[in-house]
């Protein structure tokens, strides 16, 4: 079953980047609505379009939520990109709390007030790997410049899921987790990164779980 | 910093006036976005410069043509009014939109588009014209009706309405490779947090260096350097790069 990409709709719109990037690395993918199945596909996308809430309302209704936990537990490879990545943790701050799927532990809030940071973070950052952290072992995974836009991250991540940070102003966000298994989440946009962003996405998707 | 290119649309063609006036046409737009995204920009802004003058939406099958096969992030901008026309961007390729006119008539626009879409997807692009020391006003329709409004002023309520993003452009140092207006930029940056753009005049690489010690910058906006081979992407990375080992 290698090589057959679901693209969850969380029904917010915007998936036309990340189809069209995945069909310009010459693969296939599918829309999935929270109601269809997901046991024939290879490799599942949480794209990073939306906001928390709506997306987790959206997840729940169809069953989806139990439908990508299940495909983790039987190994299917999931990569979770930006919203997409928060979507993977226990609960979020945005928009007030809302649980997520819990597949990895810690929580996403805003990013802090203070005087010399901007929000949302825009720009391309370089991402630095992290000791004593699970790696992205089968993915090759470069440290060049990736695109990010966010105003909520990742906090009191297990220091071992966190592969990767980046390093905004005074502050560590981290930009690339793992469960050192089939779960990946990444802060940045790959799908907007050039051909840093490509490559990552053309690794992730020649992997065969 | 990110670095962007502007590209503004009339018709079929890129166009680059003076001072927001005399639109000269330059070329055709898909293969010179295919050029900058090929030589390494950050991103691209695609400006419809008269469809918020002509009261129509932009042309959402060349927002896609541009896309195509360009992979990082592209703004569109110029008389989107709706948050259906906004729709419409993203699912043509549109990573963010950036709207004026609409926000000037219509500011609770503002927080129904991010809202709907959130604030990393909504820029809001101002057109400010000097009219005293210290003092811009902001123009609406491509850079031809004045509003009324201050444009400091009106940076602290597109904060406060929970805008992603400012796109700053100084009409009267627009195509003039002058330096982008300086004192504009300063006072743009400290009344608020917002990720602020600024673009209008860069003519050198000079004057990129010089605007990213004066004030807090997310990025710079280049559109008649770039079109006009002033000087290149790699030239400006160049001059970082160079500074940053020293």
């Amino acid at each position: 079953m290698a090589g057959k990409v679901a693209i969850i709709n969380y029904g917010v719109g915007n998936l036309y980047n990340i189809q069209k990037v995945i069909s310009y690395l010459g693969m296939q993918s599918f829309l999935i609505n929270s109601s269809d199945d997901i046991q024939d596909y290879s490799h599942i996308i949480l794209p990073g379009v939306g906001s928390f809430p709506t997306a987790m309302r959206n997840l729940d209704k169809g069953g989806m939520a139990e439908k990508i936990k299940n495909s983790i537990e039987q190994g299917r490879l999931v990569l979770g990109i930006c919203l997409g990545m928060h979507l993977l943790f226990e609960k979020s701050f945005e928009l007030g709390e809302t649980k997520g799927l819990c597949v990895l532990s810690g929580e996403i809030k805003r990013i802090p007030k203070s005087a010399s940071l901007t929000v949302p973070n825009v720009g391309r950052h370089s991402i630095s790997p992290q000791s004593g952290s699970y790696k992205y072992n089968f993915i090759d995974i470069d440290i060049d410049r990736y695109y990010f836009s966010h105003s909520f991250m990742a906090m009191n991540v297990t220091t071992k899921l966190c592969s990767h940070k980046i390093k905004y102003k005074h502050l560590d966000i981290p930009a690339c987790v793992t469960n050192n298994h089939n779960v990946f989440g990444v802060q940045f946009h790959p799908e907007l990164s050039g051909q840093t962003g490509l490559n990552f996405l053309n690794n992730f998707l020649n992997k065969s779980s | 910093m990110r670095l962007i290119a502007r590209l503004d649309i009339k018709g079929e063609n890129l166009i680059k006036g003076v001072k927001f006036d005399g639109l000269k046409v330059i070329g055709r737009k898909k293969k010179i976005a295919q050029c900058y995204y090929r030589e390494g920009i950050d991103e691209l802004i695609y400006v419809d410069a008269v469809a918020s003058l002509y009261s129509r939406p932009p042309n959402f099958e060349l927002v896609r043509r541009i896309s195509k096969n360009s992979f990082r992030p592209l703004t569109v901008c110029g008389g989107i009014k709706n948050v259906d026309d906004a729709k419409a961007v993203f699912n043509n390729g549109g990573d963010k939109i950036a709207i004026n006119t609409a926000a000037v008539e219509n500011p609770g626009l503002v927080t129904d588009l991010v809202k709907e879409f959130g604030a990393q997807a909504v820029t809001i692009s101002i057109e400010a014209k000097k009219i005293g020391p210290d003092n811009w006003e902001v123009y609406s329709h491509g850079g031809r009706e004045p509003t009324g409004k201050r444009v400091i002023d009106w940076i602290k309520t597109l904060d406060t309405l929970g805008a992603g993003e400012i796109l700053l452009t100084s009409i009267d140092n627009d195509g003039t490779f002058s330096g982008f207006d300086s004192d504009l930029c300063i006072s743009a940056s400290k009344v608020s947090d917002l990720p602020l753009v600024i673009g209008g005049g860069g003519g050198s690489i000079d004057d990129i260096l010089k605007m990213t010690q004066l004030c807090r910058l997310s990025g710079i906006a280049i559109a008649s350097a770039f079109h006009y081979k002033h000087f290149s992407i790699a030239d400006v990375r160049n001059a970082f790069a160079c500074i940053n080992s020293s």
